[in-house]
């Protein structure tokens, strides 16, 4: 705990909660970035 | 590692203040609410599409990967007014977070250009979590305010964009939210929830910040022009009077004057079919001699053609009137009576007396949503019905001659105008 605080400057469940963050914005960018592509599928 | 001090990286540069802990706190609690509000009714947007059925899905289709949905649960048909209400909620608080949140990026801004950029390691993720919540936001709230705008400039598809666009958002608020809410509490302990707002110019000082953290509150502060009452008070008031300028789209009545930014929300007259448009005739390009006296109503089951009816057969058959809403997903909705033929009753005629669901066809040659899917729920409804004629007049071209469906709660893109085939399952 105090090794991660000392090298990471906070705790492991700040750790935990952004790399979550990133797996989900990873996942939705990963997608929108895949579907903007076909320009088929445009407007409504 | 410091940066060279050099322009808003000097600790003179940014020197309102107002500015500080409070401000930033006071913005974020009036803004948390708008947007929870406005992502919950997304979402429920994206729901009643009903992606799973069809080719409703907008993108994705039923495929893993096609977001978040209500499988199974099939979207309600009661209280007619239901997409309306929920769609409405979605633009209003939308477009009234707005204000709240270019005054929070303002309160925040000397945050951006922290020198050293980051201290630590998590310093430095927290801050790239910044870029994908103020790059989220930004990209959100624009291009949702484009799309009610009608204008589409970006060479991407819209509703995936907008739809994932928000879950980055999301993500990164949750993030926010849970490392700065002990921020929050302390700078409300320091400063009260209100009391600075009963500060007169005389006595507007500059936040003190907090101890231990780092804040937008200035270094070298200049002196206020402006108290901290009348900023708040003016965002406050862009904010309610966005809101109430486009509750009048959604409520109708006197309101609808008010409307004034909204560009199909205010095409009103006195005429049967003078309400608003989404897509008109025009724009749809189908051929006119398709909507003459040779249209035919084709109704199918499976892959079997059951019954091929002109739209004098269709008025000879039992009408029924309703009074429904149209909600488009703009967030305009408009309140008329229609009559036709229950799709009920229609399916009985096709042979299927118990219909699961109903693909409905307009003669639409291109568009994404020509074909929809309607669900057990809104093919049985009572006042599910296809309508040939509105307010007691037959429907307009623009409204959807010879013939569009009409079911209560459903989202107004759902609504086929100009249909030329129904297949039953």
């Amino acid at each position: 705990m105090r090794w991660i605080r000392e090298h990471y400057g906070a705790g492991p469940i700040h750790l935990l909660a952004v790399l979550v963050t990133f797996a989900i914005a990873a996942y939705a960018l990963s997608h929108a970035l895949d579907l903007t592509r076909n320009p088929d599928r445009i407007v409504l | 590692m410091r940066l060279p001090a050099l322009g808003p990286l000097r600790e003179d540069f940014w020197r309102s203040p107002l500015r500080g802990p409070w401000l930033a706190s006071v913005l974020s609690s009036a803004l948390l609410p708008l947007i929870a509000v406005c992502a919950v009714t997304g979402f429920v947007s994206h729901w009643a599409y009903q992606p799973h059925l069809g080719s409703n899905a907008v993108f994705g289709g039923s495929a893993p990967g096609n977001g978040f949905d209500l499988y199974g649960l099939e979207w309600p048909t009661s209280p007619s007014w239901l997409y309306a209400a929920t769609q409405g909620l979605h633009v209003i608080s939308g477009l009234a977070a707005i204000p709240i949140l270019l005054a929070k990026l303002w309160a925040v801004i000397p945050k951006l250009f922290e020198n050293p950029p980051f201290h630590s390691a998590a310093h430095a993720l927290e801050r790239l979590s910044l870029v994908l919540l103020v790059g989220g936001s930004l990209f959100v709230f624009s291009t949702g305010v484009i799309n009610i705008q009608v204008w589409y400039p970006f060479g991407f598809s819209f509703v995936p964009a907008h739809y994932y666009g928000a879950i980055v958002m999301l993500a990164a608020l949750c993030l926010h939210v849970g490392l700065k809410l002990p921020v929050m509490g302390a700078a409300f302990r320091q400063r009260g929830v209100t009391r600075p707002l009963r500060e007169d110019l005389r006595h507007t000082g500059p936040e003190p910040g907090l101890p231990g953290v780092v804040t937008s509150a200035p270094l070298r502060p200049a002196a206020p022009t402006l108290t901290r009452r009348a900023l708040l008070g003016g965002v406050g008031a862009a904010s309610a009077g966005l809101a109430l300028m486009t509750t009048g789209q959604v409520v109708g009545g006197p309101l609808a004057d008010l409307a004034v930014l909204a560009p199909r929300g205010r095409g009103r007259g006195g005429g049967p079919n003078e309400f608003p448009v989404n897509k008109t005739f025009a724009v749809a390009n189908i051929p006119r001699e398709k909507v003459g006296p040779a249209w035919r109503l084709v109704l199918g089951a499976g892959d079997e053609r059951r019954a091929v009816l002109s739209r004098e057969e269709l008025l000879a058959m039992d009408q029924v009137t309703a009074e429904l809403p149209i909600a488009c997903v703009e967030g305009w909705s408009t309140t008329q009576t229609w009559t036709g033929v229950r799709l009920a009753e229609l399916a009985r005629v096709a042979g299927v007396p118990a219909p699961g669901t109903v693909d409905v066809r307009s003669m639409q040659p291109r568009g994404t949503l020509r074909s929809v899917t309607l669900g057990h729920g809104q093919v049985t409804h009572p006042e599910a019905i296809l309508a040939l004629r509105v307010n007691g007049a037959d429907l307009s071209l623009d409204h959807g001659y010879p013939a569009r469906v009409i079911v209560p709660a459903l989202p107004g893109v759902h609504c086929t105008k100009w249909v030329g085939k129904m297949v039953f399952a």
